[in-house]
């Protein structure tokens, strides 16, 4: 598994490398890869999000943050810098072509990163992604294709968490987002997280640590 | 050729259709993306099982269904 520092950039840049490497893996001329970055400010729906995922679209205009349609599954988030994403380019194949088992994974490197850093995170109410003191800390949106997946997961390092007011996280007005910072009460970089986020990745996803 | 909706894992059994990537009347390829089903937090792009032309979509998008169902059909 290769894991590639791509920087910051705007959600069309992030997401057109994104897409060169899909089809780079589609095409088996390059192996599992983990791209990592910080998006510009910017708000994704996803295919089960819809208008009403919008509550303040004021708000944002003010902000100058836009909205975009995306491919990956779930409905609205936020992406801004001091947000680390990951989108891991994985062959499905390797793990008897299992979406859920997937995003349990997923979900576990997440665990596993946050414990890291001294956090106790889980899940909600079968609501997935990672959340600590009913807040949301880190989401996951993935998406499949010829049995590749692309997008990921947004861990809110330390960010300013009021534009996630403007939207219906999961699809829920009452959710309410977190960072470590907060959590933590200290500031933390996301060049801080980055390496620690591979260790963890790359540990769980090529099962050189049992997955609990 | 029936096009079925595939196991996407051991424990989902249905899934909603987001989007159809052709028509009815559209002649396809196999392997080629011909829909998009989403289920949890993950979105699944199937290729089609065979080549053709698209003669009916009998489940539109938005729609729920179940893993083994037939959602269209190739002739």
């Amino acid at each position: 598994m290769e894991f590639i520092d791509c920087g910051r950039l705007s959600y069309d840049e992030g997401d057109r490398l994104q897409r060169e490497y899909l089809q780079k893996r589609i095409s088996g001329i390059i192996p599992d890869t983990v791209l990592m970055l910080e998006h510009e400010p910017v708000v994704t729906v996803g295919r089960l999000g819809s208008a009403e995922s919008i509550l303040s679209s004021g708000a944002l205009k003010e902000r100058e943050i836009d909205v975009l349609s995306v491919d990956r599954g779930g409905d609205a988030t936020y992406h801004a810098p001091g947000q680390l994403v990951v989108y891991p380019i994985v062959d499905l194949k390797g793990i008897g072509q299992d979406i859920h088992l997937y995003l349990s994974r997923l979900e576990h490197c997440l665990a596993g990163l946050f414990l890291d850093f001294g956090l106790v995170t889980g899940t909600m109410h079968g609501k997935r992604g990672a959340w600590i003191g009913g807040k949301k800390i880190a989401s996951i949106g993935i998406a499949v294709k010829k049995w590749i997946a692309y997008h990921g997961v947004s861990i809110n390092v330390d960010l300013d968490l009021k534009p996630f007011s403007y939207i219906k996280m999961c699809g829920d007005s009452n959710s309410q987002a977190t960072s470590m910072s907060v959590e933590l009460g200290r500031s933390i970089t996301v060049s801080e997280v980055k390496p620690r986020a591979a260790l963890v990745f790359d540990d769980l996803m090529c099962g050189k640590m049992e997955v609990p | 050729m029936k096009i079925i909706v595939p196991t996407l894992a051991k424990d989902v059994t249905e899934a909603t259709i987001t989007l159809w990537l052709v028509k009815e009347g559209d002649v396809v390829a196999v392997g080629q993306d011909i829909v998009e089903m989403a289920t949890d937090k993950a979105t699944f792009t199937m290729p089609s099982p065979g080549a053709g032309t698209l003669k009916k979509i009998e489940r539109p998008e938005g729609e729920t269904v179940k893993v083994g169902e037939t959602i269209g059909e190739l002739s």
